[in-house]
């Protein structure tokens, strides 16, 4: 049995800390980090990913403030009860952000429009089986 | 009473002490030296020993389902995963001879310090080198393994990786097993204070035949045994917990397999740290028994009980652990008798 992954590509023009932050959304929206779960502590990310503490917790009090995950002195970073709803306008502004990154690094890798849809359906499958 | 301190002039050496360093010295040296040599020479005997024999590495790959997982790319797969475990094992090893080098000099230490104290002391001197061994043994492997991560670490490729769970020990081992030493130091606790209540200030050996018998102690003597095996557990906790919490290998390309090969790893050790602990902590029991048997005749009575419950704490409790190989009911890896999970 394998606990859910983390990735962080170190070419990758997408700065660590929103990597963290979008990977860790990604897992809670597909359901596969459910409500309350424990997420590591700053020490071991930043251990594991070979990366400084303080963008792990840079990324955790950005992920907090959205509302995605709560932090408690005693019990550490756990996914929040319910996951935040954004407003029309952020949604719109996040999904423009999120598909930008998408093309720059399409148009670097030379992946055709085919090819990245086809990527997209793939991979939508893989996080939303049913 | 003999003293137990003797000025280190008058001293001259048992020939236990001999045997111990001729035994253990050079045993510890060639460990070292093997994993050195395995480290530098992956297809060499050393490496293969390194990986260490018996450990049945392709059986835990099709147990854990890294064939199902890799699919065609299984051969690199599994070239990557010895790669990283004969590095990991050569490393542990020249770290685990030291280790077996730095106890041996600080029993033979502790034997110049007492002279060789005579009977029932000799059963101190056996509780004190399975401290001393098992500490050393395990501080160099975890040394060893730290050292062999970060290595591993700074060769690993652009993407790395790491668990959206907080690690912990009970991944890799259920804390029920503690009950399987709890319950046996308990039972020699309680054994020990029953000699305390029913003895005064202090105790006479009584060792019928041996030169030794009639020597005095003090009470307090009987307790050394179960505080030695707390140590031991305390030790092997911290030791298995420190390695549940070192961070991730990137063992081959593929993030999500490298994590279950990593989990075989980790497994393995803490399988090997929890096999060692078992083994020193039966040891130490039986040295115990011997003691205070000698010691009071509470203790003589209950000196079959004893024994059984020291042959219960080897048998189910070590070789158990030993033949479990990594699978201690741990949440990531399930008891040997289960078959794993679906990744």
């Amino acid at each position: 049995m394998s606990t859910p992954l983390l990735l962080l590509d170190s070419t990758s023009s997408i700065p660590p800390y929103e990597q963290i932050c979008e990977q860790i959304r990604m897992q809670i929206a597909s359901g596969r980090l459910l409500a309350e779960a424990m997420l590591p502590s700053v020490r071991q990310l930043a251990r594991d990913l070979g990366i400084a503490p303080n963008t792990v917790v840079r990324a955790y009090n950005q992920l907090e403030q959205e509302g995605w995950v709560v932090t408690s002195e005693r019990r550490g970073v756990m996914v929040a009860l319910y996951p935040p709803v954004p407003t029309p306008f952020e949604r719109r502004q996040r999904l423009e952000r999120a598909v930008s990154h998408l093309l720059v690094a399409a148009h670097q890798l030379g992946v055709s429009p085919a090819e990245l849809y086809a990527e997209i359906e793939r991979q939508w499958r893989q996080w939303y089986p049913s | 009473m003999h003293s137990m301190i003797l000025p280190l002039a008058s001293f001259s050496l048992p020939g236990r002490a001999i045997f111990a360093a001729a035994l253990l010295l050079p045993f510890g040296l060639a460990f070292a030296l093997t994993g050195l040599y395995g480290r530098s020479h992956p297809s060499s005997w050393a490496a293969h020993f390194s990986r260490g024999i018996g450990t049945g590495w392709w059986g835990k790959f099709v147990k854990w389902r890294i064939v199902d997982q890799a699919g065609p790319a299984v051969v690199v797969v599994w070239q990557d995963f010895l790669r990283c475990v004969t590095f990991i094992g050569g490393t542990e090893y020249i770290y685990t001879g030291m280790g077996m080098v730095l106890a041996t000099l600080s029993y033979l230490t502790f034997f110049l310090l007492t002279g060789g104290a005579p009977y029932p002391l000799q059963n101190l001197e056996n509780i004190f080198l399975w401290v001393a061994m098992a500490a050393g043994l395990w501080g160099g492997s975890c040394i060893g393994y730290a050292a062999a991560f970060r290595q591993v670490r700074s060769m690993t490729a652009r993407l790395v990786y790491a668990d959206l769970t907080q690690r912990q020990l009970a991944d890799f081992r259920s804390p029920l097993l503690l009950l399987l030493p709890g319950v046996y130091i308990l039972y020699q606790a309680l054994v020990s204070y029953m000699v305390f209540l029913t003895s005064g200030p202090t105790v006479t050996s009584n060792d019928r035949g041996s030169n030794t018998s009639g020597v005095t102690v003090s009470v307090w003597i009987v307790f050394v045994g179960p505080a030695a095996m707390l140590i031991i557990v305390f030790i092997a906790e911290i030791f298995a917990a420190y390695i549940a919490r070192l961070p991730r290998l990137l063992i081959t390309a593929d993030p999500k397999i490298a994590q279950q090969l990593d989990n075989i790893i980790r497994a393995e050790v803490v399988g090997r740290i929890w096999a060692l602990m078992m083994l020193a902590v039966g040891s130490v029991g039986f040295s115990q028994t011997v003691l205070v048997e000698k010691l009071s005749p509470v203790a003589f009575s209950l000196g079959s009980i004893s024994f059984f419950c020291g042959m219960l704490e080897l048998i189910v409790g070590g070789m158990g652990v030993a033949l479990a190989q990594g699978r201690l009911g741990g949440r990531l890896t399930g008891w040997p008798w289960r078959s794993m999970r679906q990744p």
